[in-house]
């Protein structure tokens, strides 16, 4: 694969922002530490980006340098999702349903069959490494079996409503859209190298980029108070009241229940 | 070109059906009125004459009558089935109604996590019960099969029995 093109280049720089614009939104709001999965995770591409950028894409430095910090970050990426996971079950709690044993095996499940699925397009070697064809089908393998997972849980969450951080949701659909993209990325590349290899990566970082911007957007103080509509709601302003209607209710029973003599 | 084609599209279909995922999650969830008078008269009990609506007798009494033609015996049917839908539609906004109240006691910390396994349960039988119906329904405009209401109003009847202690544990 040649060097990088000029608006590579640029998509590049723009995502290095992206990327400490998103980390220092987080940092600002408050909300590195209830994110720590995520924040380390932006701070390790971070580093990894600006190490990198010393480099001539065509060069050895940046192939071999990116191809040993990439399995790093797909693991992050994934680590990022069980994350966000926890969070979400914590709308559940008391539903053995959703155990971590239950979900381990839907995992494993979708990553197997993210694996058999994926495994045909990299067995051919067009590329001048095996091992970035490797790093290639872990990466499609990972990012796939997440995102069946993703989409079982959150049409599980369709179903069956609960009360939900809204910024929960923001970083969910941030993730599953990086996963399509790069995996879609990672596929234009293997159809071939030659005539795929930097436009699919300059589409990758600018898709990357649009979605950085959005996250950024998206990100709120208030989000992370504000549980998105997907618990049912009695009135349309606040659970306060809600929980008001409930203690009248109560009140009245119970003024009801002494009014009327035990039978 | 078939390939990038296909990769594209597939791509493109996934962020679609993501997008559509996640922007029917972020949705405010519907209104649903809520009094303690609605708890206080609510009994499953007033669906029951559901069950009378699409009695076979009703047909075969209408095939009786002098003028009777075949048109008015669908247009009876059609109508019938259209007071059943109404009716499931109702059931359903109050049964929604008291997995709301589950999931606000839940929520506001006033209930047991155990009360989230119950609710789940009284969904998937739910669930099951009014897609039963719907189909049944459905078979119905063919004049095919019998509609049982007594499963889904019965599943409705028990969620509310469920949630009583547990929303006035005083009584």
């Amino acid at each position: 694969m040649g060097a990088a093109g000029p608006w590579e280049i640029t998509f590049w720089y723009a995502s290095l922002l992206a990327k400490a614009g998103l980390l220092g939104r987080l940092v600002w709001l408050r909300l590195a530490r209830e994110y720590p999965a995520i924040s380390a995770f932006l701070a390790l591409q971070l580093v990894r980006t600006l190490w990198l950028m010393q480099y001539s894409t065509a060069s050895n430095e940046y192939s071999y340098g990116w191809l040993f910090t990439e399995p790093l970050l797909i693991l992050s990426r994934a680590l990022v999702m069980f994350e966000l996971y926890e969070k979400i079950l914590a709308g559940y709690r008391g539903l053995s349903f959703l155990s971590r044993g239950t979900m381990a095996a839907v995992l494993t499940a979708s990553l197997t069959l993210a694996l058999a699925a994926n495994y045909p397009a990299f067995t051919s070697h067009r590329d001048f490494s095996k091992w970035m064809n490797l790093v290639f089908l872990f990466e499609t393998t990972v990012y796939s079996g997440v995102l069946v997972f993703i989409v079982a849980l959150v049409a599980f969450m369709l179903w069956f409503p609960a009360q939900v951080k809204k910024n929960v949701l923001v970083h969910c659909c941030a993730f599953s859209a990086y996963f399509v993209v790069s995996s879609a990325s990672v596929y234009l590349r293997q159809i071939d190298v030659a005539e795929w290899g930097r436009l699919s990566s300059s589409w990758r970082m600018l898709a990357a980029d649009i979605i950085m911007a959005l996250w950024i957007l998206l990100i709120t103080k208030r989000g992370e108070h504000e549980a998105t509509g997907i618990a049912l709601r009695f009135a349309p302003d606040s659970r306060e009241r809600l929980l008001k209607q409930l203690d009248d209710l109560n009140r009245a029973l119970e003024s009801r229940r002494r009014q009327t003599p035990a039978g | 070109m078939t390939q990038v084609v296909t990769i594209i599209l597939t791509a493109a279909g996934l962020t679609a059906g993501l997008t559509w995922l996640f922007w029917r999650l972020a949705l405010p969830a519907p209104y649903l009125s809520f009094s303690p008078d609605w708890w206080e008269h609510f009994s499953a009990e007033r669906y029951l004459p559901l069950a009378h609506l699409l009695r076979e007798e009703d047909f075969a009494f209408l095939r009786t009558q002098p003028g009777y033609h075949p048109e008015l015996g669908r247009q009876l049917r059609r109508r019938r089935i259209g007071i059943c839908r109404a009716y499931l539609s109702e059931i359903r906004q109050d049964f929604l109604r008291l997995q709301g109240i589950g999931q606000a006691l839940l929520a506001a910390g006033q209930a047991e996590p155990e009360l989230q396994e119950l609710l789940f349960r009284q969904r998937i039988r739910f669930t099951q019960s009014w897609w039963s119906v719907r189909v049944q329904l459905e078979m119905q405009r063919f004049g095919l099969g019998r509609v049982d209401f007594a499963g889904l109003i019965g599943t409705l009847d028990a969620s509310a029995s469920q949630l009583r202690p547990a929303l006035s544990p005083a009584l």
